[in-house]
């Protein structure tokens, strides 16, 4: 009996697994058939540069959804340390400190952010819904609701240098910031105790590990990371106009779920699994721009993959007692 | 003398006021010894663990630990101190794999705060083995048994060096075989000199496993000595605080009319054609051991799930569409096994949940809720059910005892009034004194004209309580037993009539 039912729950678990990498191939084969260029060597890389920003978020909204909080004032945050540093970097900062702002930044929000969740005690979907308007409003108030342009050094060598003239380097830091929060999450205890928190908090209180402190740390980590994603598109964009990187917290919160986060807690991986979602939801980005689809058709799939997303989550969930 | 490996002096304790623990003196005098802790549900058990555990801190007294001051501050100093808890609610991440789940607090062979999997996995297998668990210790808790999480937790204490190990109520979820391995596990680890406090409502079990029991009842420590000075019924008397003249109240009935009758009930292989009446002002009995389909026919019969053929009549009538909205409305009530989880509005008061079933009683013109027989009717069962809430209009759900929310789970139910009521396992996990109570009702309730099935696996309380007993095995109704008949023998022969030739012969 009993081993039969570890054989089902096999089964589904690696259809779980395995089904992303199988959507994923199955698209990229698509766009490819749609269009030649797809699969050039020049676009894959093009792809990847593309994914460096979501991908630096979603890694560090992992930490957030696993011990099951939500964070969706990432896009505001984005946008502020891109306004900062812009703004620095126009008048002289150089490039190590400009990563150095753009993270503390990201971290300070994350703070006020952790502070009312887990000192406060107040659910995280309000205390990050209302700074998702404020900490937008800051921004706006810095730039005089004017666009900004990045004309400096560093923004080039953040958007174009190649490491030995190849590997870019955003890929680069998009490549170790997913080492290091998988690292974190997989093989340090913090980590694993991020993990009970979020399929048990309770549990997790009774056992004595200190909960509001490690809930905290994940906002400031979330935020972190949404900095440091604020400086590489505003990089790469080069344009910080007012609606700068706004709605990209859904692209963000997306792209982890359907990369087998969850968002009922205890569950998920920075890499493969959200990677590999931000991987299929630029895919799908990207081949549809390539097939010359419509402006509309966008906001539309965009919305069928976020309720997927959701669903396959939620079918997940189902017959757990929790 | 040697020093007592643990003791506990004049230990206080009280919440809002109310004095929970008093005084209390409890002593564990060597090691290896295993301390039998029983009291009525309330009395202030669960307290002493978390204080023992550092999970709250105390008002006053002190703890020795061999000798020395004993104060923790967290859970955490309690595992560093070498005291893990068992708690009811077993405290395992499903999420996660066995090993991690073993040193979630600390891992073996971290460098430089990098998890070393190989060292937590060789670890853990060593531990697993102690207690007599042969599993991968990287799979997954979820789909493992409750006995073997049960088994996962003595574990998770042995992975932490536990010295002294405390169970509260571990058997209420394990089955009758999974219990006998637990009970060998523990004696064997105190053999290994891991001293133990066994809290439980199962008085043969803390007798056949403790070496010394504690009485405890309204905070304070009645009693505390060596099981061969004590017997079952000295530990009710001073459980209760009186002397209960019986365990089980028969009551004679009148039994009236057929109520209740289902014809030829079939689900796959989980119900073979069953047929059964129930009628007004008795109570029958339905015994099976695990498996055997018992709390499956009673969701059948309610509704809840669908069955392949077969009829309810409801006084004669046919229920062309049995539901469970349709059998409240028409007066059944169906009280399930896991009352507690399916039954209750946690952050809700104790009177809230009461009338929640009945509101419908309770209508006065335009729908408004009349609050004065609201007041009246939820006092009355609190009353009969001996509820111990300070407030009832204010105290929550969540915050009372185990034992009293499942009480109020059974109030809730007997508010409706019900015609025919179907009871799973209603005195799993709850005290002696509150068991007779339960009895007590549904004596009451058959006197006044309901038919009730009394669903449970313990044979002496249906014996003692029922006027004819349904015996259900491996699916089917294999046998039924009037009052002058029942003997524990002749229910487990019928108990395992079926299973006998196609079950033992595969074994």
């Amino acid at each position: 009996m009993s081993t039969l039912r570890l054989t089902r729950e096999a089964v589904s678990t690696s259809f779980y697994k395995y089904g992303l990498y199988i959507i994923f191939v199955v698209l990229a084969v698509a766009f490819s058939l749609f269009n030649a260029n797809f699969a050039s060597g020049a676009n894959v890389v093009n792809l990847l540069q593309q994914t460096a920003s979501t991908g630096i978020a979603a890694a560090g909204l992992v930490f957030v959804l696993v011990s099951g909080g939500i964070d969706i004032s990432m896009g505001s945050t984005i946008f502020l340390s891109s306004v900062i540093v812009t703004t620095l970097a126009n008048n002289g900062m150089g490039l190590v400190p400009a990563f150095a702002v753009a993270i503390a930044c990201g971290m300070v929000v994350g703070a006020v952010n952790g502070f009312f969740v887990s000192v406060l005690n107040i659910p995280p979907l309000i205390v990050t819904l209302a700074s998702l308007y404020i900490v937008r409003g800051v921004a706006l108030s810095l730039t005089g609701v004017q666009s900004l342009f990045f004309s400096n050094p560093v923004g080039d060598a953040v958007a174009y240098a190649r490491l030995g003239g190849v590997i870019p380097v955003v890929i680069l830091i998009l490549a170790i910031t997913l080492l290091l929060v998988q690292t974190v999450l997989s093989r340090t205890l913090f980590g694993r105790q991020l993990f009970a928190i979020g399929h048990n908090r309770k549990s997790a209180e009774i056992m004595g590990l200190k909960v509001r402190r490690k809930i905290f740390l994940t906002y400031v980590i979330s935020g972190a990371c949404a900095g440091l994603a604020g400086l590489v598109s505003g990089a790469q964009v080069g344009a910080i106009t007012p609606s700068f990187a706004e709605g990209q917290e859904f692209i963000i919160i997306t792209s982890a779920i359907l990369g087998g986060v969850s968002l009922f807690g205890g569950k998920g991986s920075a890499f493969p699994g959200a990677f590999l979602g931000v991987l299929i939801v630029m895919c799908i980005e990207n081949g549809l721009v390539m097939a010359g689809a419509n402006m509309y058709s966008y906001t539309i799939i965009r919305g069928i993959v976020i309720f997927f997303a959701v669903m396959i989550d939620c079918m997940r969930n189902t017959g757990e007692i929790r | 003398m040697d020093t007592p490996v643990l003791s506990l002096q004049q230990l206080n304790k009280s919440f809002s006021g109310v004095r929970v623990l008093k005084d209390v003196n409890l002593t564990l005098r060597r090691r290896g010894s295993i301390l039998g802790l029983v009291g009525e549900n309330g009395a202030g058990k669960s307290t002493m663990m978390n204080i023992l555990g550092g999970v709250l801190p105390r008002d006053s007294g002190e703890m020795l630990l061999e000798g020395r001051p004993y104060n923790p501050r967290s859970a955490v100093d309690a595992d560093r101190t070498g005291i893990a808890l068992i708690h009811q609610e077993l405290n395992l991440f499903l999420n996660m794999s066995i090993a991690e789940n073993l040193y979630l607090n600390g891992a073996p062979g971290s460098t430089l705060g990098l998890l070393s999997y190989r060292a937590m996995n060789s670890q853990a297998a060593g531990v697993l083995q102690r207690v007599g668990i042969d599993i991968n210790p990287a799979s997954l808790m979820e789909g493992l048994s409750m006995g073997l999480r049960q088994l996962i937790e003595v574990a998770k204490a042995l992975a932490k060096q536990a010295r002294i190990v405390v169970f509260d109520e571990p058997t209420t979820s394990l089955s009758d075989k999974e219990k006998r391995h637990l009970f060998s596990i523990i004696r064997e680890l105190s053999a290994t000199g891991i001293s133990m406090i066994y809290i439980s409502h199962t008085l043969d079990d803390v007798l056949a496993l403790c070496e010394e029991v504690a009485v405890i009842r309204d905070g304070s420590v009645m009693c505390q000595s060596p099981v061969s000075e004590m017997t079952k019924s000295t530990m009710i008397s001073l459980m209760v605080g009186r002397k209960l003249e019986q365990l089980f109240p028969f009551a004679e009935k009148q039994p009236a009319d057929t109520v209740l009758e289902v014809k030829g009930f079939r689900q796959g292989k989980t119900l073979k054609d069953i047929s059964f009446s129930l009628r007004g002002g008795e109570i029958v009995g339905l015994f099976g051991l695990m498996g055997a389909g018992r709390s499956e026919l009673a969701r059948a019969v309610y509704g809840v799930d669908p069955v392949d053929s077969g009829e309810v009549f409801f006084k004669g009538r046919l229920v062309r569409r049995p539901s469970p909205e349709w059998w409240i409305e028409n007066g059944m009530a169906y009280i399930t096994e896991n009352r507690r989880e399916e039954g209750l509005l946690m952050p809700k008061t104790v009177k809230e949940n009461l009338v929640l079933a009945s509101l419908r009683h309770f209508r006065k013109a335009f729908g408004a809720v009349d609050r004065r027989s609201e007041e009246r009717e939820s006092a009355s069962v609190i009353e009969q059910l001996a509820i111990k809430t300070f407030d009832k209009s204010r105290q929550t759900a969540q915050t009372l005892s185990g034992g009293n929310q499942q009480k109020v789970v059974i109030g809730k139910w007997l508010l409706t009034r019900p015609q025919v009521f179907i009871v799973d396992e209603p005195t799993r996990g709850v005290d002696v004194g509150a068991k007779f109570e339960i009895y007590n009702h549904l004596n009451e309730m058959a006197r006044e004209g309901c038919a009730i099935l009394f669903i449970s696996s313990e044979m002496e309380e249906l014996i003692g309580v029922c006027d004819r007993i349904m015996v259900m095995s491996n699916g089917a109704i294999s046998g039924e037993l009037t009052r002058a008949a029942f003997t524990q023998e002749a229910l487990l022969t019928l108990a395992i009539r079926s299973i006998t030739h196609e079950h033992f012969a595969t074994d």
